[in-house]
């Protein structure tokens, strides 16, 4: 049967969702900036969770009444009201200009700010992938990355096995293209895995198709089988 | 690699964010009696605080008739309630003054862009106010969804009257913060006054990570945030 990519992508509704503490932090403000595209990357790509983060905003929203208020060193508010003034005055300048970009209908908008200018309309083979052997690429992602932090796209030849693997933090995968299987399942387009340290996983990309996945961690990922070593010497932590 | 990224993040509304279409402004619908400014400012700082509708109100008449008087209550709301948030967050007292200043300015720009259908203002208020703080406190930038992403997946159709509830969420949430188990609201409040990791707050609280977690979506299940189960 002939699938279009377009039924494809826009049919399916992840059913692996980060864990609801990663969402309250990015409502909320506190998580970092690469946990952030990993986020933003997967409600682009997940309603459920982009209503509930539209949920925990009206929390936050509600919260303020509560808040006791803070009284003001300049209550006398003209100053302000004179930039108003001003800012009325320079209106025309503030029409706000997205930069046109080219339409991808694979990599979702937050993370597509990171990788540059290359034309990522769909076409995964264009992006500057990085061996790390073991059928398995990868693109570091450092403008996002904070202390301790990874962000990294990993794709993962057809059939291919990751070799079993910990982490020293968390780890957060989501599909963009193709899937996976491992032991909590089977993960599709925009469908996060999420691991810490008990995890020791084995994930295995479908057999039809490379498996392309964002991946953040907050602490070393360490191959913990067989042919492990090898990746350990490759991958930069 | 060169580095692109969305010039009016400031803007995003909560929700379902509207793209901001150049309009020219409106021809001033009510002609001005009004008492002057400095008298209306001293009455609104001591008013009662506007409840939801007349802070929706309030935000339609500054985009319709960029009137001063409607701003100044909305700042009157505003301004030492962001104050308190962004000095919760670590900020200064007169650097989260500033802030709270560039957000009421941010509302005054955008009020046109503000759809009640869509947003509470204080849902509003309280995204820019976050926003502004990541700007500026953590020199960062928040990686935020694109409402015009050809990747979004859309919503499946809602009926009308769940948007509705959707809408009318952010007033039963404020009723039922009061009614959350003291360590939920405890919990809930760290989570947004305070910039820590859960593995932090366990730490602080001395409970192990998976109370915090389970504490989190006790929480979330009770507010009806959270609809399905989740690790």
């Amino acid at each position: 049967m002939m699938i279009t990519r377009t039924a494809m992508t826009a049919e399916h509704r992840p059913s692996h969702h980060p864990e609801t503490g990663a969402l309250v932090d990015y409502a909320a403000g506190t998580t970092s900036q690469a946990a952030g595209v990993m986020i933003a990357s997967h409600l682009a790509l997940c309603p459920v969770c982009r209503g509930e983060v539209a949920r925990l905003e009206a929390l936050g929203g509600a919260m303020l009444e509560e808040l006791p208020p803070t009284p003001l060193a300049s209550a006398d508010i003209d100053a302000l009201l004179a930039r108003l003034d001003k800012l009325d005055a320079e209106r025309p300048s503030f029409a706000p200009e997205r930069q046109p970009v080219a339409a991808s209908i694979v990599i979702p908008r937050p993370l597509r700010d990171y990788l540059g200018d290359v034309d990522v309309g769909g076409d995964l083979t264009a992006l500057p992938w990085r061996k790390l052997g073991g059928g398995v690429d990868e693109i570091e992602i450092r403008q996002a990355a904070g202390h301790g932090e990874h962000l990294r796209l990993l794709r993962i030849k057809a059939g291919s096995t990751v070799p079993r693997h910990t982490h020293d933090g968390n780890e957060m995968v989501m599909v963009l293209a193709g899937g996976f299987t491992d032991a909590s399942g089977h993960y599709l387009r925009g469908d996060v895995g999420v691991s810490d340290t008990r995890v020791h996983h084995t994930p295995v990309a479908d057999s039809d198709t490379n498996c392309v996945c964002l991946s953040y961690t907050d602490g070393p990922l360490r191959f913990t089988g067989p042919v492990g070593w090898i990746l350990n010497r490759f991958i930069r932590f | 690699m060169s580095v692109a990224l969305s010039l009016d993040r400031d803007f995003a509304l909560p929700a379902a964010p509207r793209v901001a279409t150049a309009r020219p402004r409106r021809e001033r619908l009510v002609p001005q009696a009004r008492l002057p400014l400095d008298k209306a400012m001293d009455k609104t700082f001591s008013a009662p605080a506007p409840d939801t509708a007349e802070l929706a109100r309030l935000v339609a008449v500054v985009a319709q008739e960029r009137d001063k008087t409607a701003f100044a209550a909305l700042y009157a709301y505003f301004a030492p309630r962001l104050k308190t948030y962004l000095m919760r967050l670590g900020a200064s007292a007169s650097a989260a003054e500033d802030l709270a200043q560039e957000a009421m300015l941010i509302l005054w720009r955008r009020a046109e862009s503000f759809d009640p259908s869509q947003a509470n203002v204080r849902t509003w208020m309280f995204t820019i106010a976050r926003n502004k703080r990541i700007d500026a406190l953590r020199r960062e930038r928040r990686p935020e969804l694109d409402p015009n992403d050809p990747a979004l997946v859309p919503e499946a159709p809602v009926p009308a009257d769940s948007a509705l509830e959707a809408l009318e969420h952010e007033d039963v949430l404020r009723d039922s913060i009061a009614t959350l188990p003291e360590e939920q609201a405890r919990l809930l409040r760290i989570c947004y006054y305070e910039d820590k990791s859960h593995r932090q707050i366990a730490r602080e609280l001395d409970i192990p990570l998976g109370t915090v977690k389970s504490r989190l979506r006790l929480a979330l299940a009770r507010l009806r945030i959270s609809l399905q189960d989740r690790v």
